[in-house]
């Protein structure tokens, strides 16, 4: 375990590195100029030369990128051009509302997921609709789910709001950033409620593609392993369908699906910028689209650094939860 | 006589009922298209009792609503109703006409090089400070310490002396008869309480705290500043004027634009104040359900030419283009009912309409000679737009359609706007035409001059030189006079660098109960409206 944790972590710290070098490559090739985006059109030469100064543009890339890792070994990620906010920040808020929202959608995605694996391995009575229906849900893009949910449930039926992570003015605000969990531990259960509705559309429509690929998957290697030995000898034995599976089948044909899943959640925080969109839900997502645009470098490094980082956390978990599952896998 | 769960019936109910489930999903997926359409015939919403009006961002405002930084478009809306200046434009007309607001009344010397401001009185900032003379320099001290875009407007200050409480005289270091202009502009200087500024000036002369809070004395308070989710007015009790119908003023950001129409037509918004596509725009100017409102503004949508790219080098070439583009088409396409064709070199409502005159006749045949005359090396142009600007993307793509008819291969590529900015100073990269929409920071015809047609300029993207002109305008600065600044107009015209193609109207739309839209809007302020004046009714 030890050892896996120390590989992970070295990981880490490459895939930090990569990324702020080609993060650094970029600025340095791009024709974009973000201190006139920041000043405007009537800016002074004396401004713009000012503030390149102030931002530490006018020094050599290399010197910009030592200081830039020595910020980060500090914990400092530098200020945004656009919102002139420190990055822990305006990451602090942004982070939160997309590790909410891809945390919901990855519970709903894991529960369709085995409902649909289980129901059509067992073949219960309407699974082929049950997975029909995801099948549908999963070939369309996700902004068409997206749009498609908001025109049904929300200008249609009225049952959920469109846009944004509550409609209540200061909620909560920590420990976790999680709104739906701030509201528990502030025992404001009104803020749990509001926070869910607003999180219902969003997440589903994140959840079906993901579930229908792990449901797949996971379906596979149910059958597979219902066809096997130890299923034959169980079921000799005089135990159910549905105890064969709980009891013996599930742990060993959950490994595929464990895999498929971390792959899936490192997929969903990229799928997750097309949904805050439609759904203007202000995580990271939303705040990268708007940085690109105004050429918002240390932004658009920061959110990449932490979505390498949740990637790498994400498939150690998985790696981690693999072993638990299957004692004969070696991490 | 058969059973009813033999493998065959099982089959057939089965493809019955996915019959059946596909013609419901199919039924579903209708309902959600009809809705789609129903959604573009808005069923609008009823007046607020709580007094409470909820408007929307698209997207962010995208830098702090700090009006010694914020130098974008509809942020104005929060910067513009906490702060105010020392003068302002008056709302609810097209003619930009300079009138009182926290100065009564002002005088400028003979040669526009000293302005004296009698200040108003009764007047408390949103900390309790007391409004007086002291607040002119610590508010333009402070612009000129942060030293961001807008500071320009307050570098030529030689001097801000009290003249008691309530009286102050600015001496500038070089006349300046569009001085007072730069006090009513929506980006000009603007009164904030000294006490706050030094009491949270921090090391950063106060920016940290004005991300997320106000120091000014307008008819609102900033109460809440949640960049990229939410923002929110509150009614200041202690306001000098007349109090507004509205006690708070809602501000959610939306992302998408789509969502905002359906959040205006459900009646979850009261107005769109900013960026409907052409699409929309149609839409709503049918509705009954909903008002539209074709304001007039200061917003011209500019075709630039790149003088150091090609065929386009040559001056005759340039016009001989500019005469090639169908203008009438572009109007009709993408902008009738909320824009009129340009005919001046300056935005509309800048000066007369008998000034300033471009005269480019629409008339290709110039344009098919030259091509048929050139290599077909040297017949490829690109036209490039603002990626943030959809009208353009449509224009471009009408532009390209056009000049192919004339031999020319086109391309058409989109360019984010810190990428535009850049060719100022460097024009590698640059296509050789753009097509992009602006306005002025105020109303003298100066202020689109001195940054679109002098060299140097900060929209002078494609860095067109014409030394006359550059001094037509340094002289145009002391004395303001419009005759130098139609000439100005007409030698940017005539070198083929620019073509202003069409004047455009702020257009918003709102729900009926919302009154004094019109009466609320200020022709130099895009995007914004005085929340202040407007009321249900």
């Amino acid at each position: 375990m030890l050892q896996l944790a120390g590989k992970r972590l070295g990981a880490m710290v490459v895939i930090i590195l990569a990324l702020t070098a080609v993060m650094f490559g970029l600025q340095k090739i791009s024709p974009l100029d973000p201190v006139h985006a920041m000043l405007g059109q009537s800016a002074s030469a004396q401004a713009v030369a000012a503030e390149r100064h102030v931002l530490g543009l006018d020094q050599p890339i290399t010197a910009q990128y030592l200081h830039y890792l020595a910020g980060l070994l500090h914990g400092d990620l530098g200020t945004s051009y656009r919102t002139r906010n420190p990055l822990s920040s305006d990451l602090g808020t942004a982070f939160p509302a997309t590790a909410e929202l891809t945390l919901y959608g990855l519970i709903f995605a894991l529960i369709l997921a085995v409902l649909l694996a289980v129901a059509t391995t067992l073949r219960w009575p309407g699974s082929w609709l049950f997975r029909l229906i995801l099948f549908v849900g999963a070939s369309m893009p996700p902004f068409l789910l997206a749009i498609g949910g908001i025109l049904l449930f929300f200008v249609n039926l009225g049952w959920l709001p469109a846009t944004g992570r509550t409609s209540i003015h200061n909620p909560p605000t920590g420990p976790t950033g999680l709104l739906t969990i701030d509201g528990l531990l502030a025992g404001q259960f009104n803020v749990v409620t509001d926070a869910l509705s607003h999180l219902l559309l969003p997440a589903l429509a994140l959840a079906i593609g993901p579930a229908v690929s792990i449901g797949r998957v996971l379906r596979s290697s149910l059958v597979s392993e219902l066809r096997s030995d130890y299923a034959r000898t169980a079921r000799a034995k005089g135990q159910r369908e549905r105890q064969v599976l709980i009891r013996h089948v599930i742990r060993n044909a959950i490994g595929p699906a464990l895999s498929m899943t971390g792959l899936q959640a490192g997929l969903m925080f990229g799928g997750v910028l097309v949904i805050e969109q439609v759904f203007s839900w202000p995580g990271m997502g939303q705040y990268m689209t708007q940085s690109i645009p105004v050429a918002d470098f240390p932004a658009i490094a920061a959110v990449t650094l932490v979505l390498g980082i949740g990637y790498v956390l994400i498939n150690t978990v998985v790696d981690l939860l693999q072993a638990a599952a299957d004692p004969r896998i070696d991490v | 006589m058969t059973t009813s769960n033999t493998p065959l019936t099982k089959r057939t109910s089965r493809i019955r009922m996915a019959g059946a489930i596909a013609a419901g999903l199919g039924m579903l997926l209708a309902s959600a298209c009809s809705s789609q359409s129903s959604s573009s015939q808005p069923t609008g919403g009823a007046a607020p009792t709580d007094h409470v009006l909820k408007l929307s961002f698209l997207q962010d405002p995208g830098q702090p609503p700090d009006p010694d930084i914020y130098y974008a478009g509809q942020g104005l809306l929060l910067t513009n109703n906490t702060y105010q200046g020392l003068l302002q434009y008056q709302p609810g007309t097209a003619q930009p006409k300079i009138i009182s607001n926290l100065a009564t009344s002002w005088k400028a010397s003979k040669n526009n090089s000293v302005f004296t401001f009698q200040l108003r009185h009764g007047v408390t900032f949103h900390d309790g400070t007391p409004f007086t003379s002291a607040a002119v320099k610590a508010s333009f001290d402070r612009r000129l310490a942060v030293n961001s875009g807008p500071a320009y407007m307050v570098q030529n200050v030689k001097s801000v002396t009290a003249q008691g409480s309530y009286g102050v005289t600015v001496t500038l270091k070089q006349s300046n008869a569009q001085f007072p202009d730069y006090m009513a502009s929506p980006y000009g200087p603007k009164m904030m309480s000294p006490t706050g500024l030094a009491q949270h000036a921090g090391k950063d002369h106060t920016q940290t705290y004005l991300r997320t809070h106000d120091l000014g004395t307008g008819p609102y308070q900033l109460t809440e500043a949640k960049t990229g989710s939410q923002y929110q007015l509150t009614a200041y009790a202690k306001y000098w004027g007349a109090k507004p119908y509205f006690t708070t003023v809602d501000l959610p950001v939306v992302a998408d634009t789509s969502t905002q129409q359906l959040l205006l037509n459900k009646g979850d918004l009261a107005a769109v104040l900013h960026d409907l596509p052409q699409s929309a725009v149609q839409s709503y100017r049918k509705s009954k359900a909903l008002k539209s409102y074709s304001l007039p503004s200061m917003i011209s949508d500019f075709l630039y030419v790149n003088p150091h790219n090609g065929m386009l080098a040559n001056q005759a070439n340039r016009q001989a283009l500019l005469q090639a583009v169908n203008v009438d088409q572009i109007y009709n396409q993408v902008f009738a009912g909320r824009a009129q064709k340009a005919s001046q070199a300056y935005p509309a409502n800048v000066m007369a309409p008998s000034l300033a005159k471009q005269n480019i006749p629409y008339s290709p045949s110039a344009l098919q000679k030259i091509v048929q005359s050139l290599p077909a090396s040297q017949r490829a142009l690109t036209v490039g737009y603002d990626s943030s600007q959809s009208d353009n993307q449509v224009v471009a793509n009408l532009l390209s359609a056009q000049l192919a008819n004339y031999g020319v291969t086109v391309k058409v590529q989109s360019y984010p706007t810190s990428q535009i900015f850049g060719w100022v100073t460097n024009l590698q990269g640059a296509p050789d035409m753009l097509l992009t929409t602006g306005w002025p920071d105020a109303a003298p015809p100066y202020m689109w001059a001195h940054i679109s047609y002098v060299t140097g300029g900060g929209l002078n993207y494609f860095q067109c030189s014409t030394p006359q002109l550059n001094k037509l305008v340094d002289q145009g600065l002391s004395t303001g006079s419009t005759s130098v600044f139609s000439q100005v107009g007409q030698l940017a015209a005539q070198s083929g660098c620019w073509d202003n193609l069409i004047n455009e109207d702020d257009f918003m739309v709102a729900q009926p109960w919302l009154k004094g839209v019109a009466e609320s809007h200020v022709v130099s302020t895009p995007a914004t409206l005085n929340l202040a004046t407007l009321s249900v009714g």
